[in-house]
């Protein structure tokens, strides 16, 4: 992307992002202690992968997720690689075909309780007939043990069938505009999100929630991260920006006329493949020559997020400056926990 | 079973009513909103709200002159404490209007006027994803009455929500407007078209990646290249058609038109069309289409009905295909020779 394609408004953050980065370098070692007091969470869909990261290794740190997992990008100069992993988050938490039986359940607890691991399951949004499998699963999960919650039915069957399981409320139902396309911090402006209202805290304090989760919006700033009456999880190196219940890659080996429809079934492609997704930055280099597009071509040439679609869901990778905020507001220590996205990622060439 | 339809001035009541709608739903940025957030985010809507406080008094009056019910949409995803403050105000004057219902889509909001004493009825949107009995029975607990299903439900599970909660009246999506991604868990901006426009139509290219590192094979390829061309087909009917209507001027875009046998057989109270900010034509022609279909259901039973819908648009070789269906779980079945049929007459493009 070139300068000039940028607005205004973008060059002077930036600007700041540069000044900012510069300060986080010089207290980066400083930064990298404070995490000790940060409770390290990896998120796993997939049960080879708890598998493949715990069957030999009673203490599995990032630097063994990096190379598991084959992660990318993954910002040494804020976070160091030895860091302990100290709770597994294993579920589904975009698709409801990807919730575990209660066998595998079973047999991922007993992993984790091996290595002497926290455990929370991961639930997504959900059918009445997920619902009846949710059932089967928390039936199973030991006192206590943590539920993240992105739909407010299970918060409710939760608290009315299994108190003694601790409900987490998800980024889903955190919710904020997460667009990747934002040209500017502007348009956030346009839409704030209430995650710190009193209304929304008073909500949450009706259903003893005591922790929640939320992602780094675009444009993130560190009053973001303030939750003065919650304990604050956040996701990285990734957001999401829309999630379907409609799953393109899931449709891949239906018929055609099956293809796309409500809580059509599926292989789980999801585990299998994902996509990187990208649009022309510019109007000039996106194929327009179709009705469709040309009305909807994009002019501007501000720089998108990166992209990839896992499943149903579209993420995006945070930027340098989201991760520089990110861990400023670990080191004020708005933000207690990290929730790393473990076996879903947008690269898995080997590098 | 009731039909639902939008307004956007207080002259299409009238039209609305003759063509056959019982209930109608509109929107209005108070003036005092806009000046305090500079945005018209009251209702999702930047276009196709009421232009004041006078013109809701009055479409309120007309509603109730000619016994019908007005709702008021408040149905974004978030606000912040300030916007509830003034979303409280907002509804205390539609109570003073005796308006019939708000329509709500965060919970926080849903909360906030179920801890009033309002003589409105509550509505959650279908922005809420309420997509199992357990959240419906959640929602109803806050103060709901009603439960509009999002887009991507199937009628079975509809059911057995409306069976769960005999308390609620619950609202199905018949005509119009479909999202790709739920609506709930899309945290994007219908951008200005010349920024990318909505994230479901923008220019995004995707290229397909095995997880486990290794390249694709040609069948896999081959695989991803078919559902591509799938998938462009599906949205070509999810935007209406590519955005036309039918040879004799009927719209186009999903419908659930022969699942109204069903959806009245499964105790939903009223079915609604979508598109506030669509011009008053599409509105009237929408609204008599339902209720055509109504009619013929009550007359002469379901078999007609179905009949009745699938040669409206004379179009029925759409109907086949299943892609032009909120609903496809009741579509006519396909032949392979009509699914070719309907392919030969359809332009493909690449949305």
């Amino acid at each position: 992307m070139s300068s000039e394609c940028l607005v205004d408004t973008s060059i002077q953050s930036l600007l700041h992002t540069e000044r900012y980065r510069l300060d986080m370098k010089e207290n980066s070692e400083s930064l990298k202690l404070k995490l000790n007091h940060v409770e390290i969470t990896l998120t796993l869909t997939r049960e080879e992968a708890v598998e493949q990261l715990l069957a030999h290794s009673k203490a599995p740190t990032l630097a063994d997720c990096i190379d598991k997992f084959n992660w990318q990008g993954f910002p040494t100069h804020l976070y160091s690689k030895s860091h302990e992993i100290n709770r597994i988050y294993f579920g589904g938490e975009f698709c409801e075909r990807l919730l575990p039986d209660k066998k595998a359940l079973l047999r991922v607890l007993s992993l984790v309780d091996q290595s002497g691991l926290s455990f929370s399951l991961i639930t997504p949004i959900v059918s009445d007939h997920a619902l009846a499998r949710l059932q089967q699963l928390f039936s199973v999960l030991p006192d206590d043990s943590e539920v993240i919650v992105n739909d407010w039915g299970v918060l409710r069957l939760l608290r009315n069938n299994y108190p003694k399981l601790t409900s987490v409320i998800g980024r889903q139902l955190c919710k904020m505009i997460k667009d990747p396309r934002l040209p500017s911090a502007q348009w956030l402006k346009l839409y704030p999100h209430g995650v710190q209202s009193g209304p929304f805290q008073k909500l949450l304090a009706q259903f003893e929630i005591e922790r929640l989760e939320m992602d780094v919006p675009p444009f993130a700033e560190s009053p973001d991260f303030n939750s003065p009456e919650h304990e604050l999880s956040v996701h990285l190196p990734f957001g999401f920006s829309v999630k379907g219940r409609m799953c393109k890659i899931g449709a891949m080996q239906l018929d055609a006329p099956r293809k796309f429809g409500p809580g059509h079934g599926c292989n789980k492609e999801c585990l299998q493949y994902s996509s990187i997704t990208s649009r022309g930055c510019s109007s000039e280099q996106a194929p327009s020559n179709t009705p469709l597009a040309a009305q909807t071509a994009p002019v501007n040439k501000a720089e998108d997020l990166k992209t990839f679609q896992q499943g149903n869901t579209l993420f995006y990778r945070h930027s340098t400056a989201m991760s520089d905020t990110l861990a400023n507001a670990l080191s004020q220590g708005k933000v207690n926990r990290m929730i790393f996205e473990g076996d879903w990622h947008e690269d898995y060439r080997t590098h | 079973m009731k039909i639902t339809a939008p307004i956007s001035r207080v002259e299409e009541i009238q039209l609305l009513s003759d063509a056959g709608a019982d209930e109608f739903y509109c929107s209005v940025v108070p003036e005092s909103w806009s000046k305090q957030f500079q945005t018209s985010a009251v209702s999702r809507r930047a276009f196709g709200n009421l232009p004041s406080f006078d013109d809701l008094a009055r479409a309120i009056v007309e509603a109730h002159r000619l016994d019908k019910q007005l709702h008021l949409v408040m149905n974004s995803q978030h606000y912040t404490g300030e916007q509830l403050t003034c979303l409280l105000e907002l509804a205390q004057i539609f109570d003073s209007l005796q308006g019939d219902a708000v329509i709500v889509g965060d919970e926080t909001l849903l909360a906030l006027l179920g801890s009033h004493t309002f003589n409105f009825a509550i509505h959650v949107s279908s922005i809420a994803s309420c997509r199992n009995s357990e959240a419906a029975k959640f929602h109803h607990e806050l103060g709901a009455d009603r439960i509009i299903f999002p887009r991507d439900v199937k009628i079975s599970e509809m059911e057995k929500m409306a069976t769960e909660c005999p308390e609620l009246e619950f609202e199905s999506f018949v005509l119009n407007d479909g999202c790709v991604f739920e609506e709930g868990s899309c945290h994007t901006i219908h951008l200005p078209g010349k920024l990318g426009g909505a994230i479901c139509l923008d220019n995004y290219q995707s290229t397909g990646q095995r997880v486990d590192g290794q390249a694709l094979t040609s069948e896999e390829q081959l695989a991803f290249s078919q559902n591509d061309k799938d998938y462009q087909h599906w949205l070509w009917y999810r935007f209406g058609n590519g955005f036309s209507v039918s040879p004799n001027g009927m719209p186009y875009g999903p419908c659930g038109l022969c699942a109204l046998p069903r959806l009245a057989a499964s105790s939903v109270t009223s079915v609604k069309i979508a598109g506030r900010d669509a011009p008053t034509a599409r509105k009237v022609k929408s609204v008599e289409m339902v209720a055509q279909v109504r009619q013929a259901l009550m007359r002469s039973g379901a078999n007609d009905a179905k009949a009745i819908a699938r040669k409206m648009r004379e179009q029925p070789e759409h109907c086949q295909v299943g892609y032009m269906c909120y609903y496809p779980e009741v579509r006519m079945k396909a032949s392979e020779k009509s699914i070719e049929q309907a392919k030969n007459t359809i332009e493909i493009v690449n949305v």
